[in-house]
């Protein structure tokens, strides 16, 4: 069956100048580093890699909250990484997200009706027409409609983070961007939420791009999984080949030091060790990206930018010894 | 094997402006001698502030009581101040979850494990720089001669951690708390400092205690696991007896709430309705009651009793018929 593509990214870049003390650049740190994948329709695209490896980057790239150095990023056949402004507005209300903490990301002063019609209001609704989509909105996320004149303090993390994604599907989006929507909750709290995003998916046919610390929770919740590592994309495949059988050296390594919650299967499990830690994005290493750490590195490795390669159907990676 | 640690009946109190909150309700708990003891429960369940009452490291706000805190056949809580003040750091260590923060910014990390060294063993300045040296070594910090000279904003995460690791362990602790030791690092990281911790455990022949949330971290590194629910802890058992026989709906709901690898992927994840209670509005029995889908109306009115399923596992629930204590 052939699906449905609902965004593509075509070698996305994304380079933060650094400067030094006098404001001279110095070089760049590559966030983004040519990064190209598709985002099928109604699918749950998951990304994970280490802190620092350019996820949220490049989802925030990919919404236009930062500007793309180059690259395009193809939104239902629209370039809309270089659409002119008036344009784009058309569409934003299309692209939306959910941030990582239900704490920071809702203004302590509004109201739970005021913080979820703002998207509203800026599509041009009408108050009538606000008031009876904030209502059924609430409805959606299981939160009752008394608690509309409420302040968000007043609520849990995870009502707090229910509030958060009421104002994200507020405006009809079609794909959501959920930046470690979980991490800041309560374990008890973590699958509340993750249920949620799966029923809402299933009612308004929404597409995600979800990241996530807890790895076992992105595993589980993606039909596909990229990995990234210092701004490239090393691996791509549906989540139960990632997981399963993965190809590239580092997935391999971060897989297997994913704790399991299951003493017996832990006991068996062989990790892979993994030597010192992340590089800094500054100085990347100049070929493969992973080599610095990388077990089986040669000198081509340190050398020359392995291709990302088809290795299996549907199974992308970048390294050479495959 | 003979406890290390034994607590009993511990109870600590805040006094907030909005009144009393009982963190604590009664916390039994036994440390045995080398093993890892996993402290779970979410934030705000107990699992730090427990710990912290037994190392006196709570603000003046908090009260607390014991029936006795029996350390090594010894009673701490009829121990003075001035006494406590030595056995903390040098019989019981504690290490903090986040390791920005845990470090002098302005000293070296040198500087850091003299001070500890200078302070409970009596050695001068030459001989502390060497043990330090040695102990970074220890912990897998390499050339130690030249990141002694370094300060903490030259050091990644992973190996501030490492540094905090080693200043613990600078007194040779029988006891070390690890308040959250990874939640702060990348898997990979986690797994090299998880990895540590058993190494040091098994070359020292010491006992840890493991506090955390993530049920994964506490499968693969403890031999007994207690878990806290709202200042109470619900129940107690090997890691197995944990993970394969749970008896408290608590514990039986939160692993069912987490992806394990028999969960077939995509599946619904059996959410726990509802949010943990807080300290202001704990109800007067079970902590559990407003969440538990088994609760009665004895679970909301009186707080239950321990009941007994072997020798190393229970738990408290009015539900439960095992044998009472």
């Amino acid at each position: 069956m052939e699906q449905e593509v609902l965004l593509e990214v075509k070698n996305l870049k994304k380079y933060f100048p650094m400067k030094n003390f006098f404001g001279a650049k110095i070089g760049d740190l590559k966030a983004v580093d040519d990064v190209s994948f598709v985002i099928y329709k109604g699918e749950t695209f998951g990304l994970v890699g280490e802190s620092g490896c350019g996820k949220s980057t490049l989802g925030r790239t990919i919404l236009q909250m930062l500007e793309a150095d180059s690259g395009s990023v193809i939104f239902k056949d629209k370039d809309i990484a270089n659409l002119p402004k008036d344009k784009w507005k058309e569409l934003r209300s299309k692209l939306q997200i959910i941030f990582q903490d239900p704490y920071s990301a809702l203004n302590p002063n509004w109201t739970v009706k005021e913080l979820i019609q703002e998207p509203l209001k800026n599509a041009g609704m009408s108050r009538k027409q606000c008031d009876e989509r904030v209502r059924e909105l609430l409805k959606m996320v299981n939160m009752n409609e008394e608690d509309m004149h409420k302040f968000s303090y007043e609520f849990s993390g995870g009502q707090r983070q229910r509030i958060g994604i009421a104002r994200a599907v507020a405006s009809y989006p079609e794909f959501i961007f959920c930046d470690e929507p979980i991490s800041a909750l309560d374990v008890s709290v973590q699958a509340q939420v993750v249920n949620m995003l799966k029923d809402l998916q299933q009612e308004l046919g929404l597409t995600y791009l979800f990241t996530a610390h807890d790895l076992s929770m992105v595993h589980h919740i993606s039909d596909r999984i990229g990995v990234m590592y210092l701004g490239s994309m090393v691996e791509l495949g549906t989540s139960e080949e990632v997981f399963e059988n993965p190809l590239h050296p580092y997935t391999k390594a971060l897989i297997s030091a994913i704790p399991i919650a299951d003493p017996e299967l832990g006991r068996k499990s062989q990790r892979i060790p993994i030597q010192g830690e992340l590089p800094s994005p500054m100085n990347a290493p100049k070929g493969c990206r992973f080599c610095t750490r990388c077990p089986y590195a040669t000198d081509k490795c340190r050398e020359e930018r392995p291709e990302f390669r088809e290795i299996r159907p549907g199974h992308f990676a970048r390294c050479h010894m495959l | 094997m003979s406890n290390l640690l034994e607590i009993k009946n511990l109870r600590t109190t805040f006094s907030t402006m909005q009144g009393k909150a009982d963190a604590i309700r009664g916390v039994d708990l036994q440390v045995k001698e080398n093993e890892i003891l996993g402290i779970v429960g979410e934030s705000g369940s107990g699992k730090s502030v427990t710990m912290k009452s037994v190392m006196g490291l709570l603000p003046r706000s908090a009260k607390v009581t014991a029936d006795a805190l029996i350390y090594k056949g010894e009673d701490l809580t009829k121990k003075k101040e001035k006494e406590l003040r030595s056995f903390r750091g040098r019989e019981m260590a504690m290490i903090f979850q986040d390791p920005m923060t845990a470090l002098n910014p302005l000293r070296t990390i040198g500087y850091h494990l003299t001070e500890v060294i200078c302070r409970y063993r009596k050695v001068s300045k030459k001989e502390a720089e060497a043990i330090a040296i040695e102990m970074l070594r220890q912990v897998g910090i390499p050339s130690p001669e030249e990141r002694m000279k370094q300060y903490p904003h030259e050091f990644s995460g992973g190996m501030r951690q490492r540094v905090i690791i080693s200043m613990a362990l600078c007194c040779e602790p029988s006891l070390l708390i690890a308040d959250e030791p990874t939640t702060a690092l990348d898997v990979t990281i986690q797994a090299q400092i998880l990895d540590l911790l058993k190494q040091l455990k098994q070359d020292r022949g010491m006992s840890v205690v493991l506090i955390s949330h993530d049920m994964g971290v506490m499968a693969n590194m403890c031999d007994r696991i207690a878990v806290m629910y709202g200042g109470v802890l619900v129940e107690e058992g090997k890691v197995d007896e944990i993970f394969y026989q749970p008896k408290h709906p608590y514990t039986k709901d939160l692993l069912r709430s987490i992806p394990r690898p028999e969960v077939t992927r995509g599946a619904r994840l059996q959410a726990i309705d509802g949010a943990p209670p807080t300290l202001h509005n704990m109800p007067k029995g079970c902590p559990f009651a407003t969440r538990c889908q088994y609760a009665t109306e004895k679970c909301f009115e009186i707080m239950p009793e321990t009941r007994v399923f072997s020798d190393t596992q229970n738990a408290k629930c009015h539900l439960l018929t095992g044998k009472e204590e």
